[in-house]
């Protein structure tokens, strides 16, 4: 437990962990929670609006409303409800996060878990006035004539969409009569198709339509029918036959909006989203609901689009992930991991490119230093190598392991023809599978990000024909940006040798995965090859 | 220190399993009935064009590496659980065979977790297709193997390019007349990475998919989408019912199109087969006493709770309690995860 600071919410009993904080007003946040709590650690569950509505437009699948509250209710002496009116901020502090949560109140835990609302893609601009969006409005539960309409201009949300064929069949078991106009049903785990059974069992009409949307028109006021709208449809399956259906409720299922989680999610989750606006730019090694910027996780409709088992799972998933992180940032506590020296000029470089937010700020904001905490840090060396004044070095992998193979390279003879660098993930596994010629040497990284422009110089007059840098795919490093990083350098280093009078040698980058021999081993022979064509007078293509 | 949990299968899901429990300081033991972990996801090959697809079979490397250099993971190869030794209601011993020597060893157990994985399906069982009669008839697995050991000219071999490709989805899915009425979850995803993969090296191949419904949800699934419309990969409703062998070896297949039939004609077909109950499910089942569901899968208790089962110390995690792709095996497999831990409450001091 943090010694500094004296309100820290109380944690288990006999507990090693801080507390963690879960933030978010839905069932994802409460069920986040609960995980928690049942492996054994305290919570702090933040909400900062009333319950919200939107998250139950899951609710025809299952009552989720009273899920929620059976979740939260039991009388647990480890959970702390607090519902703010000002978002909290918060700061980094080894081995966890200071939140201010309110006046002069500050809190340590371990770890954030963020489940934001994210809302349904609007579509009722495209609309009539008085079509329902699936999930914000409540449903009467009077039987009527409804129109649903699925992947209305974007792929629906599997859950949203199954909810709704929940809904379609609870109205017609009613008495009234439901149409599920579709073009590609979600059945997105294995109680999936048994829902369609059963909503055709019940009279619930499907049709699929095509590339033409279905459009719908708002009837006259006074034509002396309750029937509101006319939806025109025309199904692509029995003979592209159009149907002209009346029905006095039109509701659209759309797709989540990444766009629509709010500032404050955002503030949280360190700003990491992916390309669509979702939370978590996660790669493949951060495992299930963990965010680069360690300490932080994201779950739930917020960081993807997702049916509702996934959701659920997802939440467990990061909990037990979450307990596995904290126990290591605890471990790591006084562990010392990258070593800054004299040269430091605080121009917080490092501070800013940080993938995992590892370093913190220290003393006054005029003259601030920086430290890397080892609980945040992945030892990638990014920070290493992009510091101006090289002031970095890091614990695990000192320069000395660099110069000491650049020595070897520089005194073997025959001279090598070829250096081949690469990520201690990805192409060191490889190069282990794989016999190399002996006059190709490799070199294996923590991360390709390590590999700085330094280096590549440094090997270029070391007397090799040809130097390549072996990165991972492109959103698959474990450093979110090492291999981006190390593209870059290249490409800056092959544009001041493309200059006249450069050295005639050869410099390439190229992406491979773990489980890629073949491919590898063509980059390699390519490489070798062009190596001996080309003699080494130009620089690589690009 | 306390009994380990044991994990039948070296899978991703169970390697997953024992991973998390690894880093929140929980013993365990993997039994493996092959020589090597891994599972089915280490044969997978890599589907990165010139971006990481996400298809998640590289984060096998990660486990496997973890796993066998962890001190508190031990690691069977070659055996498979043979009996369950439990005392009323709690679970205490198991014991696993040795599949070369028939040799019976007990393993002390705090929890059991079956993560055996999923059997393909045989599409030799679909006479209409023609897998293993036709040549240029093959599975998305076959392609896969392929890709992985760099010999796609045995896919290839003797056509004139550029290709025309068709994918068959659902193949052994969403198929009530062979008892396999629920969707596979992984093969439209895996279906569009691998065109996408093969067009990287292959930009003029025509590759046509067809399908039932696409399940493209979760991370990335809106790019992989709109990459397949930009990449020129046509999508069409409805799979065709039959392939038929016509002149120079070209595969035809009859779809109905508004009514009206429509002949197209394929060099090669890919049928995504789908995922079916271990073939140990039944066997294992009797072993613990789990039930299997409809389908003949392993069954969790409810749709909330899709890692325990209905005997006390029983877990399940992966594609044998129901299909998935890597990635929703991963999540399920943490899930199951935390469930073992909640069970088990106290940490064991070491």
């Amino acid at each position: 437990m943090h010694p500094r600071y004296t309100d820290v919410p109380h944690a288990a009993e006999n507990s090693p962990y801080p507390p963690a904080l879960v933030l978010g007003n839905g069932l994802c946040g409460a069920i986040a929670s609960r995980a928690l709590l049942d492996l054994g650690l305290s919570v702090t569950l933040v909400r900062t609006s009333r319950i919200s509505s939107a998250l139950f437009c899951s609710a025809p699948l299952f009552d989720s409303e009273h899920y929620y509250h059976q979740l939260l209710s039991a009388k647990d002496k480890d959970l702390e409800i607090l519902d703010v009116a000002e978002h909290p901020v918060i700061r980094r502090e080894a081995p966890g996060l200071i939140v201010s949560l309110g006046k002069d109140k500050q809190s340590f835990f371990g770890c954030i878990i963020v489940t934001s609302q994210v809302s349904l893609r609007n579509q009722e601009k495209n609309l009539p006035a008085g079509v329902e969006q699936m999930g914000t409005g409540a449903f009467s539960g009077q039987a009527e004539r409804i129109v649903f309409i699925l992947d209305y201009l974007h792929r629906s949300d599997p859950a949203v969409g199954m909810a709704a064929i929940k809904k379609a069949i609870d109205n017609q078991m009613e008495g009234g009569h439901s149409f599920v106009l579709f073009q590609h049903a979600p059945v997105t785990h294995i109680f999936g198709e048994s829902l369609y059974e059963r909503a055709r069992r019940a009279g619930v009409q499907f049709v699929r339509f095509g590339a033409e949307l279905p459009s719908v028109r708002k009837k006259e006021e006074n034509s002396g029918t309750p029937l509101k709208f006319a939806v025109t449809v025309r199904d692509s399956i029995e003979m592209g036959e159009q149907l002209v259906v009346d029905c006095n409720r039109v509701v659209v299922v759309s797709s989540p909006d990444g766009s629509s989680i709010p500032n404050w999610a955002l503030d949280f989750a360190a700003h990491d989203v992916d390309d669509e606006g979702f939370l978590l730019s996660e790669s493949i090694h951060c495992h299930s609901g963990r965010s680069f910027a360690n300490g932080i996780f994201a779950v739930g409709e917020c960081t993807g689009n997702l049916d509702l088992i996934r959701v659920i799972e997802q939440a467990r998933s990061t909990a037990v992930r979450a307990r596995a992180w904290m126990r290591r940032a605890a471990q790591l506590q006084n562990e010392k991991t990258v070593a800054s020296s004299e040269e430091c000029i605080r121009c917080l470089t490092c501070y800013r490119i940080c993938p995992h937010s590892a370093f913190s700020l220290i003393g006054m904001q005029s003259r601030s230093t920086v430290e890397a905490c080892a609980s945040f840090c992945e030892q990638c060396g990014i920070c290493v190598s992009e510091c101006p004044r090289m002031a970095l070095d890091l614990e695990s992998f000192p320069e000395q392991h660099v110069s000491a193979f650049l020595t070897k390279v520089r005194q073997t003879s025959p001279p090598l023809s070829m250096v081949l660098y690469g990520c201690e993930r990805t192409a060191a596994r490889l190069v282990a599978k794989i016999e190399l010629p002996p006059d190709i040497l490799f070199f294996s990284f923590p991360c390709a990000g390590r590999i700085s422009e330094a280096i590549l110089w440094a090997t270029l007059v070391s007397g090799v024909r040809g130097v390549l840098v072996l990165g991972c795919h492109h959103d698959n490093c474990a450093s979110d940006s090492g291999t981006d990083w190390a593209r870059v350098r290249v490409e800056t280093v092959l544009e001041k040798l493309a200059s006249p009078g450069s050295i005639p040698i050869q410099l390439k980058y190229a992406t491979v995965s773990a489980k890629e021999p073949a491919r590898f081993r063509g980059i390699v022979e390519q490489f070798a090859n062009s190596l001996r064509d080309g003699a080494g007078v130009k620089p690589a293509e690009r | 220190m306390n009994k380990p949990v044991v994990i039948v299968g070296g899978g991703i899901a169970g390697l997953t399993v024992s991973h998390a429990l690894c880093e929140n300081g929980f013993p365990s033991v993997v039994v493996e009935k092959s020589n090597h972990v891994g599972g089915r996801v280490r044969d997978w090959a890599c589907m990165a064009t010139h971006r990481c697809l996400r298809c998640f079979c590289c984060a096998v490397e990660d486990l496997a590496h973890d796993v066998t250099t962890a001190l508190s993971v031990d690691i069977i190869l070659g055996s498979e659980l043979s009996g369950v030794i439990r005392c009323g209601q709690s679970l205490e011993q198991v014991r696993v065979k040795s599949l070369a020597s028939g040799h019976e060893k007990l393993l002390d157990a705090s929890a059991l977790v079956i993560a055996t994985g999923f059997e393909p399906y045989n599409p030799k069982e679909k006479l209409l297709l023609g897998y293993g009669r036709f040549e240029g008839v093959f599975t998305l697995i076959d392609v896969d193997t392929f890709l992985r050991e760099d010999k796609l000219f045995r896919f290839t071999s003797g056509i004139q390019e550029p290709l025309r490709v068709a994918f068959f989805q659902c193949v052994g899915s969403r198929d009530k007349t062979i008892g396999a009425d629920y969707c596979s979850q992984y093969c439209c995803k895996g279906a569009l990475r691998m065109a996408l993969r093969l067009l990287e090296n292959n930009s003029d191949w025509e590759i046509t998919v067809f399908y039932i419904d696409l399940q493209i949800a979760g991370k990335l699934a809106g790019w992989l989408l709109s990459e397949a419309k930009e990449r020129g990969i046509r999508l069409v409703q409805g799979v065709p019912g039959e392939i038929v062998e016509v002149a120079d070896e070209m595969l035809q297949v009859t779809r109905e199109d508004n009514g009206s039939n429509i002949r197209e004609e394929f060099h090669r077909v890919i049928l995504s087969i789908g995922q079916r109950p271990p073939s140990a499910a039944s066997r294992i089942a009797s072993l613990c006493g789990v039930h299997l569901d409809d389908f003949g899968f392993l069954a969790p208790t409810s749709f909330f709770d899709t890692s325990r089962t209905n005997v006390a110390g029983v877990y399940v995690a992966g594609t044998c309690s129901g299909p998935k792709d890597i990635e929703n095996t991963i999540t399920h497999a943490g899930q199951t995860a935390a469930a073992i831990i909640t069970d088990l409450k106290n940490e064991p001091r070491v």
